[in-house]
């Protein structure tokens, strides 16, 4: 069995949709999503609506988390929301309608799932939070004391942006890097591939593939998301943090 | 009706874009197959498409009907939403709030239209069709593309956007460029409404004088072909002036212009420009003579109407003044002339250059105070004694000066747009004294032409008395206005001079 692992999306549509193309040329049979579907972005609405209609398997990151958050109204929430930093997410937020509030609200923080006879674990960050990271230096040490599901063979998250595959402590790691945020110098969106073959995975392979920036960074314009910088995304690079 | 319409250009099946949307949570519902003629409209001066606003009419007389879209609702001011009255069958212009709308594209479309519901219980109109265009008035219709187009009543705009991303993103359908209007002018290859000149004929500071020159030239060939159909139909008498001012700025680029870009061909396209100039002023003329009896008869005492014979006389004189410019601008010898324009504006090679090359932001200065220099000799005279043809010399200087500073107004950043509106007040001015000059002389030539052909009737007769004597009157009361106006002269000359100064320029606009 192929999946395609897809991870930050951050709302950027014309990417998905060059990925699921991608994803389609390569046959891959099944869809699995990483967090931080939206945020940042000018398709919030677009991209939740694609996903449910392909089924895909998706987790909450640390976006939908805060966003979720932001239906409770506390004193501390409201102070919150008055951040310059938070003006992405309550643009967002303003997008969404019951459908979209109530999908998001139904995805899990992590999934465990049996491709062929391969027990993979799927995360936003790490096993443990949704806001650390796993960059390519990841140590086995640090994999054995991540709070992994026992019978894991496979760890597949996102988060940090940086793609990689790697082995550490007998595990297959895959961070999926971004579809629709890449901040590793290749403007291009990333994704990761990989074979179930019995007990086996095969291949494990990060993906790059181009899509129409300008459409997107026009649409980032057009709609007038706070906070938005066209430029990361023709350089690929992060300006400032997220 | 009002409403927001985004067009794809359809590649592919319909099915695939109608499943695709079912799937994703759109309930489509056809709901009916159009096949309609329709007409654009728009002001001379195009101000409605500036505004983003779109009128589109259908003149069926079974389901005539005005569409507007706009495509920057928040821009919209115009309280009414469309004109009242159907469209007219035959393309001729239609009076909206006093202002007078021209046919600029007439659209062909076929199409099946379907309600698209979105999960919100929104409804859309998705149509899928083919278009076709044509010029106003024309027979023939060139073929467009294939289209999706989504159209959605005011206020909806956002879930149009979604819908917009999965057509471009989803589906991969390419969006039109610009709107219909925009994409059919292209199509038939007809300028935009109001014919706004292109941005590449812009002037920048480090152009040499000849590409200036070029450019500027190109830009009034640009406005000629713009406006010849418009004339050529007689849609509106602000087409026959434009030729005539492009004309006009064209002679004097030329002249402004002529060493760097060959003396010789310069002065050949001149009096060429001299020719068609003459019939354009034969035509205007008559149409500002008309305005301006029309207008001071509302003045005389009793507010007499214009008598027949006077009213048909004009109106005879005026149809063969177009005739002959018809014939004109149809013409071989017309074509050749803007041929030779557009060659001259071109042409690359040019004659070598007598001394070393400047730039036009250097030689700017010098040539809008020789403009200044030759109205500055005319201070020496008392404005009181000088005759109709001084006053008429003075009024052509000042046009000069106003063209020079237009000319370079870019490279200044629009540092002379006070100084222009100055000018162009002391052009009315003289210009109205020139005008009533010519009314007076071919009122009195009517009046003779009518007397011997068969006698003219002593209401006319009495008719053109009294407007001579409202013509003298305003006369004076022009000369009066230019005199004090006059007096302000020198401070005009000092805000030039002042707008020339160094960091005025380009560099401090920045």
């Amino acid at each position: 069995m192929r999946v395609a692992f897809l991870s930050d999306i951050h709302a950027n549509f014309p990417a998905l949709c060059a990925a699921l193309e991608r994803a389609r040329l390569l046959r891959t049979e099944r869809l699995v999503v990483a967090g931080d579907v939206i945020g940042g972005g000018p398709h919030p609405v677009e991209v939740i609506r694609l996903l449910r209609e392909r089924s895909a398997l998706a987790i909450r990151g640390n976006v939908e988390r805060k966003l979720l958050s932001l239906q409770g109204k506390s004193k501390r929430q409201k102070r919150w929301l008055k951040r310059k930093s938070a003006a992405h997410l309550v643009w967002t937020a303003r997008q969404l309608g019951d459908a979209e509030w109530e999908w998001l609200a139904a995805l899990p923080d992590t999934l465990h799932l049996d491709f062929d006879s391969v027990r993979t674990q799927v995360v936003h960050g790490t096993p443990q939070s949704d806001e650390e990271y796993l960059f390519p230096s990841v140590t086995a040490e640090t994999i054995r004391r991540a709070g992994l599901d026992p019978v894991a063979q496979a760890l597949v998250c996102g988060h940090s942006h940086i793609p990689f595959t790697k082995m550490a402590a007998g595990i297959r790691i895959i961070n999926c890097g971004s579809v629709g945020r890449p901040v590793d110098g290749d403007p291009r969106g990333a994704f990761a591939v990989a074979d179930f073959v019995g007990p086996a995975i095969r291949r494990p392979r990060i993906v790059r593939f181009r899509y129409a920036v300008a459409d997107l960074v026009a649409d980032l314009e057009a709609r007038a998301v706070p906070g938005a910088r066209g430029g990361e995304y023709l350089r690929g690079i992060k300006l400032r943090g997220v | 009706m009002t409403a927001v319409e985004r067009c794809y250009f359809l590649t592919g099946s319909q099915r695939r874009v109608r499943d695709g949307l079912t799937a994703l949570g759109y309930f489509l519902e056809a709901a009916e197959d159009e096949v309609w003629q329709g007409t654009y409209y728009d002001t001379h001066s195009g101000s409605l498409f500036r505004r983003g606003i779109r009128l589109l009419g259908i003149a069926d007389p079974a389901q005539w009907r005005w569409f507007r879209a706009e495509l920057t609702p928040a821009a919209d001011t115009l309280p009414d939403e469309v004109p009242a009255a159907p469209p007219p069958p035959d393309d001729t212009p239609v009076e909206w709030r006093g202002q007078r709308l021209l046919p600029v594209l007439r659209l062909s479309v076929r199409r099946r239209t379907h309600h698209l519901t979105a999960r919100s219980g929104q409804v859309f109109h998705l149509s899928f069709g083919e278009a076709a265009f044509a010029r106003p008035m024309a027979r023939e219709w060139t073929a467009g593309p294939r289209l999706v187009c989504l159209s959605v009543p005011e206020g909806q705009e956002s879930e149009v956007a979604v819908i917009g991303s999965f057509l471009r993103d989803l589906f991969r359908l390419k969006p039109l460029p610009q709107d219909l209007l925009v994409y059919g002018l292209d199509v038939v290859d007809a300028h935009l409404p109001g014919a706004p000149v292109p941005a590449r004929l812009k002037l920048k500071s480090d152009d040499t004088i000849r590409q200036a020159g070029q450019k500027l030239l190109s830009r009034q060939a640009f406005k000629m072909q713009a406006n010849i159909e418009g004339a050529r139909m007689d849609l509106d008498p602000e087409f026959v002036h434009d030729i005539r001012v492009a004309t006009r700025r064209a002679r004097f680029a030329l002249r402004l212009f002529g060493e760097e870009l060959g003396r010789t061909e310069a002065e050949a396209l001149r009096a060429e420009l001299a020719w068609i100039a003459g019939l354009l002023g034969q035509v205007r003329d008559l149409d500002i003579m008309h305005w301006n009896i029309h207008r001071y008869t509302d003045e005389l005492a009793g507010r007499p109407a214009v008598p027949t014979a006077i009213r048909e006389h004009m109106q005879s004189a005026r149809n063969e003044a177009l005739a002959v410019l018809n014939e004109a601008l149809a013409g071989n010898r017309f074509a050749q002339l803007l041929n030779r324009l557009e060659r001259i504006a071109a042409d690359e090679s040019g004659p070598p250059p007598s001394e070393p090359v400047r730039s036009v932001i250097e030689a700017a200065p010098p040539l809008i105070r020789a403009a200044m220099a030759r109205l500055q000799r005319w201070l020496k005279r008392r404005p009181a004694e000088l005759t109709p043809a001084q006053l008429h010399r003075i009024r052509i200087h000042f046009k000069r000066l106003r063209y020079t500073c237009e000319f370079f107004n870019d490279l200044f950043a629009e540092a002379f747009t006070a100084a222009i509106g100055q000018c162009v007040d002391y052009q009315d001015c003289l210009g109205e004294h020139q005008d009533v000059q010519v009314a007076e002389t071919k009122l009195r030539e009517m009046a003779q032409q009518l007397a011997s052909v068969g006698g003219i009737p002593s209401e006319a007769l009495i008719f053109v008395g009294s407007m001579i004597q409202r013509l003298d009157g305003v006369a004076r009361d022009c000369r009066r206005i230019f005199e004090k106006r006059w007096k302000q002269f020198p401070r005009l000359i000092a805000d030039i001079d002042a707008s020339m100064e160094p960091g005025t320029g380009p560099e401090a606009a920045d």
